[in-house]
Order: structure tokens, then sequence, then C-alpha cells
């Protein structure tokens, strides 16, 4: 019994760090029909953020947290400024393209900055996300409390953003019918940044709780969480926010239950991933919550 | 048109004669780069039959040269090398009974080739009938990403993420160019014909190309076949151009490889991927320095940047949609030669 209530609660920490990958490239793609290629590299740089204003800057933990969530935005809010809004109007083909380039190069420059140079750095994980916390017989450790209450935090903060406050309508608006919206007097531009300023923070907030996760940083770090919190994104339904929650949660428990239940098979954990989201792209494009797109002629 | 086919027939005899002469002769360093820039040539070819004429966007290039560079290697391995690399896990049937000599090379690489087309019609089949655009790319990146989980983890046939080494090293100019100029030729005949022009029609519109009674599906499918078999061939001649091959040799950076190279061309020329091709392996060596001078890892870090300035400033390539003729060339020297001589003092 202990050994899969303990499985449930690695499931529900692992499946709210994907939720929150997740929610940036739904509204991405939900905004732009952008897949943003590099979003699981920002992901990546915001551990990385961490390491350095903590552990070379020595910065109190919360304080580095708090500016690496902001750095982070702000590299998303970049990054769509110079690589993504002058093609606006170019082929959607374009705009994958450059995602590629951009992800390519927040990957290598990881590689070739001097003080990440490469080789894996330990993350900066605090105590409190360290310490065990002993319940009857379940032993639990302080990640699996806090990082599904902060991702929850999160989520239910978004989840306000986006249903309850003047911005998130006019992203709710863009993401069904991005002329017209402009045409009722909405700045689209504006908009835009905001939702690659929140993707990417909600990003960071995965990326630094993934590092109190598995506390190891390497330059490559990004690129499978991203694929699983694309996947779950289709899952749920892509440019679905609620879906790509209910994706990330699924996919969480999913992984971690194939994985505790029948090791033989964690070798291929990456291609049952791409399996998954294949099979989703093929027989259910729309996800569970999606709603079918129509074909614009 | 007569001086053009002559034309043509004279380089061509000019190029045999380089590789004749290059094989023996050549500087060793230049020598390798003129391969590499031939195989990705090689590869680039194929992808953007898909990706620039018909305008369909795969991201699967690199699980179709694992393929074929798999492919060809167990075929032309020495029965002894077999024995050395498979210390763990015995090499599967009926790979461990043969091996071929070196006349078996075109054999090899048209088997990797021919592994290439069926995965191509495996993936194909479901992807492109129901998929378009970005979805077609994620599905043809899962995909590579498939092939690689299984090479990593079928040991009896790959040796897992420990590679193979000792592949003899048959690939040279005689193979690599000369499998070049006969995909090349392919593919411009393919392109000129009527099916070419299907093809390019499905990229203009997809909608409008289907009601005028062109069977979009058989059209891509075909495209996605050759691009396919390029890659495999492009990954037989790398394995036996390098000597040892892992399953990390063919990871998505390759596919980021040929895409900066039908990117720089120009997607949907397949002159432009040819010489882009050479331009692309020829950089990759020039910039060697800047790996060894700073760090390792900033070549690549150039490339993104590169790609990304390519994109936004100058998207259409070096060749745009357009294709090398030798019209172009003469016309082009010919206003060179009045433009000169109006100057002249």
């Amino acid at each position: 019994m202990d050994t899969y209530l303990q499985q449930l609660l690695n499931g529900v920490t692992l499946g709210s760090l994907y939720a929150l990958i997740a929610i940036g490239y739904t509204m991405v793609y939900g905004i732009l029909r952008l897949i943003n290629f590099a979003h699981g590299d920002v992901f990546m740089w915001a551990g990385y953020w961490v390491f350095f204003l903590v552990a070379l800057f020595h910065l109190p933990w919360w304080l580095g947290a708090v500016c690496a969530v902001v750095i982070t935005a702000l590299m998303g809010v970049t990054i769509e400024r110079v690589a993504y809004r002058p093609l606006r109007e170019a082929p959607r083909i374009s705009l994958l393209i450059t995602a590629i380039g951009v992800s390519f190069l927040l990957e290598n420059l990881i590689i070739v900055l001097p003080w990440a140079s490469g080789r894996q750095k330990p993350y900066p994980t605090p105590n409190f996300m360290i310490q065990i916390y002993q319940a009857g017989s379940v032993r639990i450790q302080g990640v699996t409390i806090w990082v599904p209450l902060i991702a929850a935090a999160c989520l239910l903060g978004l989840i306000f953003l986006v249903y309850r406050t003047k911005v998130g309508r006019a992203m709710r608006a863009i993401a069904t019918d991005i002329e017209t919206t402009a045409l009722m007097g909405a700045d689209i531009n504006r908009v835009i940044s905001y939702t690659f300023l929140v993707g990417s923070a909600l990003a960071a907030v995965g990326g630094i709780l993934w590092g109190c996760r598995y506390p190891r940083l390497q330059w490559d770090l990004g690129i499978m969480p991203g694929w699983r919190a694309f996947t779950a994104a289709v899952i749920g339904g892509i440019g679905n926010i609620v879906g790509a929650m209910l994706g990330g949660f699924l996919l969480g428990l999913a992984e971690i239950l194939v994985v505790a239940f029948l090791p033989g098979l964690s070798g291929f954990r990456d291609a049952f991933i791409f399996a998954i989201l294949i099979f989703f792209l093929l027989f259910k494009p729309t996800g569970i919550l999606g709603k079918p797109l129509k074909e614009k002629v | 048109m007569k001086p053009n086919w002559i034309l043509t027939l004279l380089f061509l005899l000019g190029l045999a004669a380089f590789v004749w002469w290059g094989d023996a002769h050549l500087d060793r360093f230049i020598w390798r780069i003129l391969n590499f820039g031939a195989i990705y040539a090689l590869g680039a070819v194929g992808y953007t039959m898909i990706n620039g004429v018909t305008g369909q966007f795969s991201l699967g290039p690199h699980g179709f040269m694992l393929l074929g560079g798999y492919l060809t290697t167990l075929f032309m391995l020495p029965l002894h090398q077999k024995k050395v690399v498979w210390l763990f896990t015995p090499l599967s049937w009926p790979f461990n009974q043969f091996t071929l000599p070196y006349w078996g090379f075109i054999l090899a690489l048209l088997a990797g080739g021919v592994l290439a087309v069926l995965a191509a019609l495996v993936v194909g089949i479901p992807a492109l009938r129901a998929l378009r655009g970005d979805y077609l790319a994620i599905a043809t990146f899962g995909f590579g990403e498939i092939i690689y989980v299984l090479a990593c983890n079928f040991m009896g046939l790959t040796n897992g993420p420990m590679g193979i080494k000792g592949i003899p090293q048959y690939t040279n100019l005689a193979w690599s160019v000369g499998a070049l100029v006969v995909l090349t030729y392919a593919a411009v005949r393919l392109k000129n014909s009527s099916f070419g022009r299907a093809l390019r029609a499905i990229r203009e519109d997809e909608l409008a190309a289907e009601s005028m009674g062109i069977n979009v599906f058989r059209h891509k499918l075909l495209a996605f076949m050759f691009s396919a078999f390029c890659a495999g061939v492009a990954g037989g001649l790398m394995a036996c151009l390098i000597g040892t091959i892992t399953p990390d040799l063919f990871r998505f950076f390759m596919t980021f490889y040929l895409l900066m190279i039908i990117v720089l061309g120009g997607l949907g020329s397949i002159s432009g991927a040819v010489v882009a091709g050479f331009i692309f392996a020829a950089i990759f060596e020039a910039l060697r320095f800047v790996d060894t001078a700073v760090v390792p890892g900033t070549r690549m870090v150039v490339f993104a940047v590169l790609l990304i300035l390519v994109m936004l400033f100058f998207r259409r390539g070096l060749f745009g949609r357009e294709e090398f003729t030798w019209d172009w060339l003469l016309g082009g020297a010919k206003r060179a030669w009045r433009w000169a001589w109006a100057r002249r003092s």
C-alpha cells in the first residue's frame, strides 16, 4: 500500500512539473500556431539561472529563484521579439525552422558558456526540499510536498489570469481569431509578448522545481522533459490550458507507474513517449479536451 | 538546348577526371571535406524534395540515415571485426554469417536505401495521409527519436550505444560524388516532370491541387520515399567514410545540418542543396579552429545564429526556388563581361 501511495505521490510531482511546462507550449500554439521548439530549452535555462545566481553570486535561494523566474520570463519575451515577431507574416514553416534554430542556440550556449561549460553541474537544492517528513509509515521528501503545492498555486494563478483579467480575455480572443481581435483594437503584439512572458515564467518555475527533484544540470536537460510536456499538451488538446494540466498529470502518473512496475521497459521510455505522441497526432489530434479545428480554405 | 547538353557532358567529364585524380592525389584533409560535402549534399537533395519542393515538413532524415548507415555497416563489416565488436551480445543471424567484399559496397548502399524506403512507407502511409505542417514535422521527428532508442536497445544488431568500429573505409570521391550525381540527376528529372509539377502544386495549395485531380497522398508518399532513399544511401556512405558509428552520430543535429543546408541553398532548389552542402562542409571544417581555440561547441552556436539570421533576413537562400542552368551562368558571364567592358578605362 505504502509503495503505491509513494509512487502515486511521485507521479503527481512529476505530473505537475509536466503541466507547468506544457502550459507554455499550449498557450503559444493556441495563439501563434507555432510549436515552440525552444520552450524546453528555456525551461533548462531557468535551472541554470538558479545555479548562476545562487552558486556563483551567492544570493539567498529564494531570491535567486525569484530572479531566475523573472530573467527566464524576459528571455522568453526577447526570443519572441527578436526571432518570431519578424516572421509573423511568413509561412508557418519558416517560424518552425527559426524555433529549431533558437533551440539549438540555447542548448549550445550552455555548452559554450565558461561558467556552465558542458559538464554536469550540481544544482543548489534548498534544505526544505531535501528534508524528509514522516507521516505514519510513509516517508515523504520535501520535494514531493512542495512541488505539487507550488505548481497548483501557479496553475490557479494562471487560470485566474486567463479567465478573469483583460489580458487573459485578449489572449483567448486572439486564439480564436487573430485578425478580428486586431480590428477590435487589441494590441496584438503586446498580448503575444504577455503570452510568452507567462508561458516562460511557468516553465521557469517548472525548471527550478525540476532541479530540486533531479539535482543535476546538463545542456540537454530540457529536451526530453520538453517533449514529454509537449506530448502532455497534445494529449490534453493543444491550445487548451486545462487540457495541458490534465495531460501533464496523466503523463506523469503513467510514466512513474510504468517505470516503477515494469522496470524492464525503462530503456524504451523515450520511444514510448513519442509513440504516444504520434498515436495521438494520428488518431486523436484534438486530444481529450480540444475542439476540432476547421480547415481554412 | 543543344549547347547546354554539351556543356553538361563536358562538366561531367571534367568532374569524373577530377574525382579520378582527386582520389589518388588530393590532400587528405581537403579530400575528406569534399567527401563530407558530397554526402551532406546527397542527404540535402533528398530532404529538399520533401521539404522544399513538396512543402511537407519532415524532421526525420536522421532516422533514415541511421537505418542506411547501420545496414550498410552490417553488410560490409569483416567477419573477424564482427566477432570483436559484438562481445557481450552475439550478433544476430544472418549478419554473423557473411560479409561482402569491396564490389558489394554498391549492394550494401542500395540495401541501406531500400531499408530507409521501407521505413518511409511505414511512417509515411499513416502520417502523410493524416498530418500536415508542424504536426507532420513532430510525427517524423518522433519517428527519428524512436529509431534512435531502438538502435540503442537492440544490442544484437547495433551493439547499442557503444557503436561499431573498424568499418572498412570504402567511401571515396568516386562513390560519394557518383551517388550524388546519379541521385541529383534523378531529383532534377523528377522535379521537372509532370510528377514534379504536381509536387509543386501541392506545395502551393493542397486543396487546389487535389481539386485538379492530383492524388495528393500518393505524390507526397513518393517524394517522401525518394528523400528516405537519399538519406539511407548518405548514411551508408557516411558510415564507411568515418569508419565508426554510434547511434549518437545520427541524432537530431544531423537533421539540423541538413535543414541548414536546404535553407541556405533555398528551400525547393536542388542545385541550391548541392552547392550549400559543399559550402556547409567547408564552413564546418573552417570553423573547427573556433572549437579548438575557444570552447568545443562554439561552432554549433555560430550555425544556430546563422540559421536564425538566414531565416530572418535572407529567407530566399542562395537560389530561392530556382535551379542552376547554363543559360543563367552564360547570361551572367555575358552581363559581367559587358559591365566590365563598359567600364574599362
